[in-house]
């Protein structure tokens, strides 16, 4: 079967043309990437697509009242929604640096959230 | 009488399938009821009815497509009202805040007298005095004879007194008549005739030569040009919220988001009024309620005139547009019926204003800007700045002109009802006209309430409030070391200070919403119109007035800005260190809290 | 007052201000960079999403992780921060730039150079035609971001998107995660306006419809908005009668461009470009007043954050060289703009610019295929590039090195375009 994809690793946006097995749909080959990157995308969007997380969390005692956080990897797509609900309840104190951990193995994905930037203690 | 009304009616409507039906009632008022196929001719029945002889004035009931300007009692309000109990008790209440309204309360508040004044905005100044163009016309273009030329010309020459006093913008730089070709010849006589009639001052041909000197961005050249050196501009928020501010320093009480619903009246007195928030009892009601004056008169069982809503809508742009500072009107283009229609010209802050023009509508809410509109705008102004884009725009937002069918003024005592006094009609150039209007209504109060005994300590200046960008770097330096907030630039499309905006909403008619910060100070005004200051004023608002978030708003009750929050909010009070300065206003937080709740 | 004296003062500390005085530090100048808010990184910490950095850190950063690269390195550099500063202006002769702060009061900071790097604004409500009452609830996509990414604001329930630059895409996707309902996203253009992928993974990943040619025309509510009148346009971008629909909503998300900043520049007395509507700037990203130089969005609208840094450093350079008197003096040659050019940067060169390369930034009128981009003084080709395609929302860089430079002459202006 054939199918088309917009390859999202680079902002060129490769138009990909891609062949699937009839009857289990996994990922035979592609056209129209430019890179090997297209390739790799492909065959993770037929077979297990997944994208990278990014939402807001509540902090406490810094200059702003909202941290930007990041999952370390890319999450399985359906796990997506579940993941950004699950940030709303959480809330972290100041001082936090780029790179620490907000949530660990979030929504049982084995994946970590991270901060996105540091921020510090408004008293500072 | 009936005989020839009947006949005039036959003119404008098929009887046969529109049966439209005059009375006349004993005080010569010709009340007008049925279907009309369409709403200009509605209009133009009306106004050629209030024109014929013995006629006092018209009542338009006629109805449109199941919509007219008949007065509907809101029962369910007027029951609350009523549930709620009495909130205020004054001497007088004046209902409507408007220019007219709060230059009314400015002047009654020099006596011992005790003042409340109703408005349904959430800001002064929310009706007819928010849309306009600021002209303080100098008396020229109104028919000679009539109550509105006297006031105009009255009212021009008390403007430098009010601007004196109330410290706000006021360019009193002249205008000008035009012709340019023999199509509109006449309209500078026109201009000079009636100016000479009224009694306007200064007025004088000049050369085209010395006017394209003094408007150096017009390029067309005239053939005429009738010079009126009175003509001033102002901007008409600032004017009210400076009247208003004024009259609140010395004793008046404003209260906003408050709607009458009803007039209390016993054997033929005046007791008080109805609201949406409890009722108000008082010995005089002045009816200032701009569009809605008709239906404040109902309410009061002394309806003798309709206010139909004529919208005029308005373009702004960018300050750096060319265009001429002074008014600029007599072009065949603008020449429409009943009102000198829009020119081109610049406000007093700076950015060229074009308009407005000039439509019958029927809904007195209706502020929409449709195409149509700003095709004319557009039109007419292009004449004189031909280059000059749509896009170029930065806002345009539509006014509605408070006629009757008389298209004079009404001000007088009420002669059914004792205790009330109509201020109605106050269509342009009733912003011209207010100081002589307010005067006029001191008069007529004291007809009302007997002699008036001043108060010794009734003090006619209002600060100006201090505006950073325009002051020196010294003065600069000194204001941000007294108070550090007016070094944070909140807007910098205007260059406005996070002072200013907290000054506006500690003064004493308190700015709490967005567009009554914009009136005040100009933040959200600009080239961004709120894009980036925005969240910022919010959380001033917010910060100073204690309301939560979804409580801020725009302009009216459902007019919220954001309409929650996505996560919990750990700001300001949750840390150690404070601000500059956090306080809360408490006469604001109670105001606008307690506004809140009833809403 | 207090007076400040610096070699280059950076205004603005978004993605182009940092890498402008990181630059000009590296180089041995003493800088003094202007913040008007309390925190760095611009508008980068509102862009919490990731695909910043490809180009430069081989990574697909979020706009925080991006900028916290920058702050990182400025932290451990010797340039000079003025935070919570706002310049109220920059008198150009002597480039006396007067700024405020609460902590400092009134400033005067008296550089040798300074580069203007206060990035874009978004067009408004004013610069498209919208009519109908004037509501609250009708924003920029910006201003949402900001709402919701930095405030933890809702900043409606039922949304509608006007334009679909790639800020009114992502936040479509932002929006739906955080539970508002996104309607569709209205583009008056055939073509989408921002970038293929950002289709996808925001509007087919959660089936927000996109409707092309089809614009608003209409809000409605007095208070707060209550609906939109949407119309599909002809290709002379007129609305086609009887094509009407009206959606209820509470939310009109504009994303409908971006413009240079230009409060302060022109403040500064610079020319403007029709073109850019920037400042008109040279090779060295200097302005038409010596001494004052343009660096990312101020300078032209990118489309990546890569291409910000890369002019800022570019800007920086160009500074460094002109406090150092090496400045190219030559009379400028005009860079034109050929075939399917809609704007460019820079549009002038001087052929004794001695830096190592040069790129030039294009963005085109419409989409063609199978091209190539080409820069020519007058039937020779100085440097071109073949392109699969171009695209409204991409722009398109040609770096021209050393060796290619030299094929410039003087006299001559050169010309741009797009050769199909």
């Amino acid at each position: 079967m054939e199918g088309k994809l917009i390859c999202i690793s680079c902002p060129r946006g490769c138009e990909l043309l891609v062949q699937t097995d009839e009857r289990t749909g996994a990922f035979i080959s592609v056209e129209g990437n430019a890179c090997i990157r297209g390739s790799l995308f492909a065959e993770a969007e037929v077979n297990h697509p997944e994208r990278m997380m990014t939402s807001v969390v509540s902090i406490r005692g810094a200059k702003h009242c909202m941290l930007p956080v990041i999952s370390r990897r890319p999450l399985p797509k359906g796990k997506l929604v579940e993941a950004v609900r699950a940030m709303r309840s959480i809330t972290v104190e100041a001082p936090i640096r780029e790179g620490d951990v907000i949530a660990e193995d979030i929504v049982g994905t084995g994946i970590d959230v991270v901060a996105a930037r540091s921020l510090s203690c408004r008293c500072d | 009488m009936v005989k020839r009304l009947n006949k005039l009616i036959a003119r404008h409507v098929d009887t046969s399938q529109f049966p439209v039906k005059a009375t006349v009632r004993k005080d010569g008022v010709v009340v007008l009821e049925g279907e009309v196929p369409d709403w200009k001719t509605a209009d133009e029945l009306a106004h050629r009815v209030a024109k014929s002889k013995k006629v006092r004035n018209v009542i338009n009931h006629l109805s449109c497509d199941g919509k007219s300007l008949a007065y509907i009692p809101k029962k369910d309000l007027i029951e609350q009202g009523r549930a709620l109990g009495t909130f205020d008790e004054a001497d007088v209440i004046i209902v409507g805040a408007g220019v007219i309204g709060s230059g009314i309360a400015r002047e009654l508040s020099k006596y011992n007298l005790d003042i409340v004044v109703l408005e349904k905005g959430d800001d002064v100044s929310q009706g007819v005095s928010k849309a306009n163009n600021g002209m303080i016309h100098p008396g020229n273009a109104v028919i000679p004879g009539t109550l509105k030329a006297k006031l105009n010309v009255e009212g021009n020459a008390l403007y430098d007194d009010w601007a004196s006093d109330l410290q706000f913008e006021f360019k009193r730089i002249g205008s000008f008549g035009l012709s340019y070709d023999k199509k509109d010849r006449y309209t500078p006589w026109l201009g000079w005739i009636a100016g000479r009639l009224n009694k306007v001052p200064g007025m004088r041909f000049i050369s085209p030569d010395v006017f394209l000197e003094m408007e150096k961005d017009v390029e067309v050249r005239p053939r005429r040009v009738l010079y009126a050196p009175t003509t001033a501009y102002v901007d008409g928020f600032e004017v009210t919220i400076a009247l208003a501010e004024n009259a609140a320093m010395n004793g008046v009480r404003f209260h906003l988001l408050t709607e009458v619903v009803d007039v209390d009246v016993e054997e033929g007195v005046v007791r008080g009024v109805v609201t949406d928030r409890g009722t108000v009892k008082g010995k005089l009601v002045i009816n200032a309620a701009g569009v809605f004056a008709d239906e404040i008169a109902a309410m009061a069982g002394d309806q003798f005139y309709t206010l139909h809503p004529r919208k005029g809508v308005i373009a702004i742009f960018d300050k750096e547009k060319k265009g001429p500072d002074r008014s600029m009107n007599g072009r065949p283009y603008v020449y429409q019926k009943n009102t000198k229609g829009g020119g081109v010209q610049r406000t007093v802050s700076g950015n060229p204003l074009w308009g407005p023009n000039a439509v019958e509508i029927i809904d007195k809410t209706d502020l929409s800007v449709q195409p149509e509109d700003l095709d004319y705008v557009m039109g007419s102004g292009s004449v004189v700045c031909p280059g000059t884009k749509r896009t170029d725009i930065i806002a345009s937002f539509a006014g509605i002109r408070p006629a009757d069918y008389k298209e004079d003024f009404i001000i007088e005592r009420s002669r059914v009802v004792k205790g009330f006094i109509h201020v109605a009609g106050i269509q342009s150039p009733g912003l011209a006209a207010a100081p002589a209007i307010a005067k006029m209504v001191e008069g007529l109060t004291a007809d009302e309430l007997g002699e008036l005994t001043r108060k010794d300590d009734w003090n006619p200046i209002r600060e100006k409030p201090v505006v950073f960008s325009k002051l020196s770097p010294e003065e600069q330096e000194r204001l941000v070391n007294e108070n550090p907030l007016y070094g944070h630039i909140v807007c910098r499309c205007e260059t406005i200070s996070e002072g200013e905006i907290v000054d506006a909403i500690r003064r004493p008619i308190p700015a709490v919403t967005f567009d009554a910060i914009k009136r005040r100070v100009r933040a959200t005004a600009g080239r961004c119109q709120g894009g980036f200051c925005g969240p910022r004023i919010l959380e001033i608002i917010m910060r100073e007035t204690g309301l939560r978030p979804e409580e801020v708003r725009k302009q009216g009750k459902d007019s919220y800005i954001v309409a929650g929050t996505i996560r919990d909010r750990y700001d300001a009070a949750d840390c150690c260190e404070t601000r500059a300065s956090v306080g809360i206003a408490d006469g604001v937080a109670q105001e606008t809290g307690a506004h809140h709740e009833s809403a | 007052m207090k007076v400040l004296e610096t070699d280059i003062a950076v205004i603005g500390s978004g993605p182009a201000g940092l890498a402008a005085a990181l630059e000009a530090s590296r180089l041995g100048k003493r800088v003094t960079l202007i913040e008007r808010s309390d925190d760095l990184g611009g508008i980068l910490q509102q862009c919490i999403h990731d695909g910043f950095g490809l180009i430069r850190f081989k990574k697909q950063l979020s706009g925080p992780q991006y900028a916290e690269r920058f702050i990182e390195e400025l932290k451990a550099s010797d340039v000079s921060l003025l935070m919570d500063t706002t310049v109220l202006s920059i008198e150009n002769e002597h480039k006396l730039i007067r700024a405020v702060s609460p902590k400092e009061g009134v400033l005067e900071i008296r550089p040798g150079a300074v580069v203007l790097a206060m990035g874009c604004r978004e067009r408004t409500r004013s610069q498209v035609e919208i009519y109908g009452t004037r509501p609250s609830g009708v924003m920029t996509a910006g201003t949402v971001q900001r709402y919701i990414n930095l405030e933890g604001y809702l900043p409606g329930r039922r949304a509608v998107i006007l334009g679909s630059g790639d800020i009114g895409l992502i936040m479509a996707r932002r929006m739906h995660l955080e539970g508002i309902e996104v309607l569709g996203v209205y583009e008056l253009m055939p073509e989408v306006g921002g970038l293929a992928r950002n289709v996808y993974q925001c509007l087919i990943d959660y089936d927000i419809p996109l409707h092309l040619s089809t614009t608003v025309k209409e809000v409605f509510g007095d208070e707060r908005l209550e609906g939109v009148r949407v119309v599909k346009v002809d290709e002379n971008r007129r609305p086609i009668d009887g094509t009407e629909e009206d959606i209820a909503c509470d939310l009109l998300v504009l994303s409908v461009g971006l413009i240079p900043e230009n409060e302060l520049s022109r403040k500064a007395g610079v020319l403007i470009s029709p073109v850019t509507q920037g400042p008109v700037l040279d090779e060295s990203m200097m302005t038409s007043v010596p001494g004052i130089f343009a660096a990312g969005n101020v300078s032209i609208v990118f489309d990546l954050v890569d291409y910000v840094s890369d002019s800022a450093e570019a800007a920086a350079r160009g500074a460094v060289r002109y406090l150092d008197g090496q400045a190219p003096s030559a009379e400028p040659l005009d860079v034109i703009l050929g075939n399917n050019v809609a704007s460019l940067l820079p549009t002038q060169y001087r052929v004794d610019y001695t830096g190592d390369e040069l790129s030039f930034y294009l963005r085109v009128c419409k989409m063609e295929s199978n091209v190539r981009v080409a820069l020519r003084q007058g039937d020779r080709v100085i440097k071109s590039r073949k392109m699969p395609v171009v695209r409204l929302a991409e722009m398109v860089a040609l770096t021209l090195l050393r060796e290619d430079l030299a094929l410039i002459e003087s006299g001559m202006p050169l010309d741009i375009h797009i050769e199909t």
